[in-house]
């Protein structure tokens, strides 16, 4: 049964890559071979491939830097958004006060937001900071009121024949049962960070994925802004892997059902 | 009548979501102590609603009703509920659903000890291999054994079941059947053990191999339209209850009492329909 | 026999397809927030209609955004992308000219007013924070004059990049940054907010060269006619802010959409200098200042990204036509001074 799954997850890797090589290929019969006009903004592998190898340690840099601003930034908006969605979302009289607020923080554009982020906060990392904060806060506290408000009537019925109250009923109901949307509302979060990055980056860094990407777009160096991309995209896939893995971990019992 | 007579009493209840739109009109209903009542009616008939009364998760709009002398005010660990489904929390483990009902009830001294409470009762409806799996990995009727085992665990001396067996398939409700009157049974004549039983049930058979009493409700608005004493011995088995003379008669004049009811909903115009 | 009925055919077809290139209008790309003054007024009193030339204005958000739209042959010309950002683009290889030139000089460098004192030539930012917003033409003539006064960032004082300069701004309100390098479109906000502005960026260079008017080398090719008409209509309107300002905070009124005290302010800001010259000596030095800033690496001539025979040919028209006008003559005088 195991060697089966290892079979078919060793299967699919094999054709994701084969579909990489594939549009490399395309990609590099239409630069480097065809050479269509616009090269700097499509440099071919023969540009890019070098360029790798040239911003190899400022790409380790910045991830270092990106992930030392999205982790805090990210569990501060999951520990927020939880708790602020379990206090209002038990609370429908509040939810129904506040939810016109909560949906108008959203479309809220997040380079408007740099001039007040500098403004307010005290450090130009925080600034940063809060420009993240604030687009992953939305989405974690959405889906955790949705996610209260969606709890199966019963589990509620059962927990009040317990007598559940309080913390017990926060710990032991409410928050398990709204996991599986807590989780959908970080995984939106989370892909909302990786686009805020870009934003984030824009204030007085030094370096960082985002700010990577961007730079070198200003310098019309388009070679490196592909690597850029290219690494950016890799470690997204990695981080929402393990992402995945975790929530099979925590939502083990919604698999079987 | 004495007050172990009157354990549970219903008196003159009315509920209605809407105001002028009542589930249940004027319901009055005295249960003894140890009594086994199997409540039967059309769907929409409000038995559940009555249960939901009963275990206190809603109020009444009119009326009063009493446990031991006592009002009924929201719910409490002295009536044990075992719904259709959804009785436990899909992701703690059947053991850890029941630690956490007796933590709540306050028995057991410790974590090791209400561990080995909750399995003790799991084996009592045999399934003591299977307290470490989730309620998502069991079948339908080992879920409802071990709903079943909680509300016996927490040691409650009422327990209420809204068609614990209802989504079960045919064998293997009456294999649960069965194990309800074995479990109910050994513990009628103790005084302290017998447990009152509300149990709620579409099914006529279920009703009379299994009740003391069968209340009988109508529609719109929900009422109680018969109360009969099943004339059946004890202590009972499914199958010999079956086989037994009595059983067929009952069975009939229940099935009889549904159907008039069922004929009011569909002919217009009868007497019932006139003040709806 | 069938081949020679056919060539007519071909011809007519061919000159029809000319004659619908030749209809297209003009299209010129601007960058949100500066003042195009000179563009502005030439449409504004028809100039560019007087020459024959059919314009269409395209507005982008970002320098790079136009230039990459100029590139993709999707805008004919760029207004106002700055000196810095073709340079960055012709040097990866794009085939960018610069035909022309716009403004010069006029960014503000900006402080809160207790601190404006402190700043009166490029070696009082030893040991400050200084933020900049990187590229801009300012920020190029900010680090090269440091460079050339000998002061490293990060070693003489702490240097802050920013990607707009509104950011800028606030990080300056904020106190965040003891000084920041801006732009001409932040100068009225930033006099708004009771900011100081002890030095402007010609103070680093006089007279460098700002906005450049810039095309690709296709566009040239095929379009040469009308672009020597577009650099003609912007020198008309060079002549015409010279003998009469008033007409130009008019056309920057109407255009911004803003009040006439602000466009007065704005139009007739002392530090901007509105010049149609192309100005390669000024180019070259910002190529250098950029080079030393280690903004570019590459060993091109930037001699060869510049094309002032378009500049000269519409002079040399405007000259033909008003032989008796001294301004031409000034203008010629210039041209030979600055290229």
């Amino acid at each position: 049964m195991n060697s089966l799954d290892a079979k078919s997850r060793l299967y699919g890797l094999m054709s994701f890559l084969v579909i990489v090589i594939f549009l490399a290929g395309v990609y590099g019969l239409l630069t480097d071979v065809l050479r269509l006009p616009n090269a700097v903004l499509f440099p071919g592998w023969q540009k890019i491939i070098p360029a790798f190898g040239l911003s190899f340690k400022q790409l380790l840099e910045g991830l270092a830097s990106s992930m030392g601003l999205l982790a805090p930034a990210v569990a501060a908006s999951v520990l927020t958004g939880v708790a602020a969605g379990v206090i209002i979302g038990l609370r429908p009289k509040i939810e129904a006060v506040l939810l016109p607020f909560i949906r108008a923080m959203n479309p809220l554009p997040s380079t408007m937001l740099i001039p007040y982020a500098i403004a307010v906060m005290p450090t130009f990392w925080f600034s940063s900071w809060i420009i993240i904060y604030i687009g992953v806060l939305w989405p974690v506290l959405m889906n955790t009121l949705h996610g209260i408000a969606m709890l199966e009537p019963r589990w509620i019925d059962n927990a009040r024949c317990l007598n559940l109250t309080g913390r017990h009923l926060v710990f032991k109901v409410v928050l398990p049962g709204a996991m599986p949307q807590i989780f959908a509302g970080i995984n939106a979060g989370l892909i909302r960070s990786f686009l805020l990055l870009t934003v984030a980056e824009m204030i007085g860094s030094k370096a960082g994925l985002g700010y990577f990407v961007q730079y070198y777009a200003d310098f019309a160096k388009y070679d490196r802004v592909i690597v850029g991309m290219i690494w950016l995209s890799f470690i997204v896939v990695l981080i929402m892997t393990l992402f995945d893995l975790l929530k099979k971990r925590i939502l083990y019992w919604t698999k079987k059902r | 009548m004495t007050d172990t007579q009157r354990y549970i009493t219903v008196d003159d209840v009315s509920f209605g979501y809407e105001a002028n739109q009542l589930t249940l009109d004027s319901i009055s209903l005295i249960i003894g102590r140890g009594e086994f009542v199997a409540v039967i009616g059309p769907s929409g008939c409000g038995k559940s609603t009555l249960l939901r009364l009963l275990a206190g998760l809603v109020e009444p709009t009119r009326g009063k009703l009493t446990v031991d002398g006592q009002p009924i005010c929201g719910p409490g660990l002295d009536r044990a509920v075992v719904f259709q489904d959804y009785s436990l929390f899909p992701w703690m483990t059947c053991r850890d659903n029941i630690v956490l009902a007796l933590e709540q009830a306050k028995l057991g001294a410790n974590k090791t000890e209400r561990r080995q409470i909750a399995l003790d009762f799991l084996s009592l409806v045999g399934l003591a291999q299977d307290g470490d799996k989730l309620p998502g990995q069991l079948s339908g009727g080992m879920r409802q054994r071990t709903a079943i085992a909680r509300a016996l665990a927490i040691n409650a001396p009422i327990l209420l079941m809204d068609e614990p067996f209802g989504a079960l398939d045919e064998i293997t409700r009456a294999r649960q059947q069965d194990l309800l009157l074995d479990l109910w049974q050994g513990g009628q004549g103790d005084e302290k053990a017998g447990k009152t039983v509300f149990f709620v049930t579409h099914d006529v058979e279920e009703a009379v191999i299994l009740g003391d009493r069968v209340m009988v409700m109508g529609t719109r608005p929900g009422r109680l339209v018969r109360d009969i004493q099943v004339t059946l011995p004890r202590p009972r088995t499914r199958m010999g209850s079956l086989q037994h003379p009595n059983f067929s008669p009952l069975r009939d004049l229940l099935l009889n009492e549904l159907n008039l009811v069922v004929d009011e909903l569909l002919l217009p115009g009868s007497s019932h329909g006139a003040h709806i | 026999m069938k081949k020679l009925a056919a060539w007519p055919i071909l011809s007519a077809l061919v000159c029809l397809l000319a004659v619908q290139a030749e209809a297209q209008p003009l299209k010129l790309g601007r960058n949100q927030g500066g003042t195009q003054t000179l563009p502005i007024l030439a449409i504004n009193e028809k100039y560019f209609q007087e020459q024959g030339l059919d314009v269409e204005l395209v507005m982008f958000l970002g320098t790079s955004d136009g230039i990459n739209a100029l590139n993709a042959g999707k805008i004919d010309v760029g207004l106002s992308f700055g000196t810095g950002s073709p340079l960055t683009f012709a040097a990866e290889g794009a085939p960018i000219v610069i035909i022309a030139g716009n403004l010069a000089g006029g960014h503000p460098i900006i402080t809160k007013p207790e601190n404006a004192s402190k700043f009166k030539s490029v070696n009082d930012f030893k040991g400050k924070v200084v933020g900049t917003p990187r590229l801009y033409t300012a920020d190029v003539v900010f680090r090269g004059a440091v460079f050339r006064a000998g002061l490293k960032p990060g070693a003489d004082f702490e240097l802050i990049e920013f990607r707009r300069t509104i950011d800028v701004l606030e990080a300056v309100k904020s106190g965040k940054i003891d000084v920041g390098i801006g732009s001409s479109s932040i100068t009225a906000g930033a006099i708004e907010a009771g900011l100081a502005i002890p030095l402007w960026s010609n103070d680093l260079f006089a007279y460098h060269p700002c906005c450049r008017i810039i095309t690709t080398k296709e566009v040239l090719e095929k379009r040469r006619p009308e672009l020597v008409k577009l650099i003609r209509g912007l020198l008309l309107a060079e002549k015409k802010f010279d003998q009469d300002p008033e007409a130009a905070v008019k056309a920057n009124e109407e255009d911004l959409k803003i009040d006439e005290n602000l466009s007065r302010t704005l139009t007739l800001d002392p530090h901007i200098q509105l010049a149609v010259d192309p100005n390669t000596k000024g180019v070259v030095t910002m190529w250098d200042y950029m080079k030393e800033s280690q903004y570019i690496t590459s060993d091109a001539d930037p001699k060869t990204f510049i094309d002032t025979s378009l500049y000269k040919e519409a002079l040399d028209d405007l000259k033909k036509q008003q032989p008796d006008d001294p301004f031409w003559t000034i203008l010629e005088k210039r041209f030979q001074d600055w290229n």
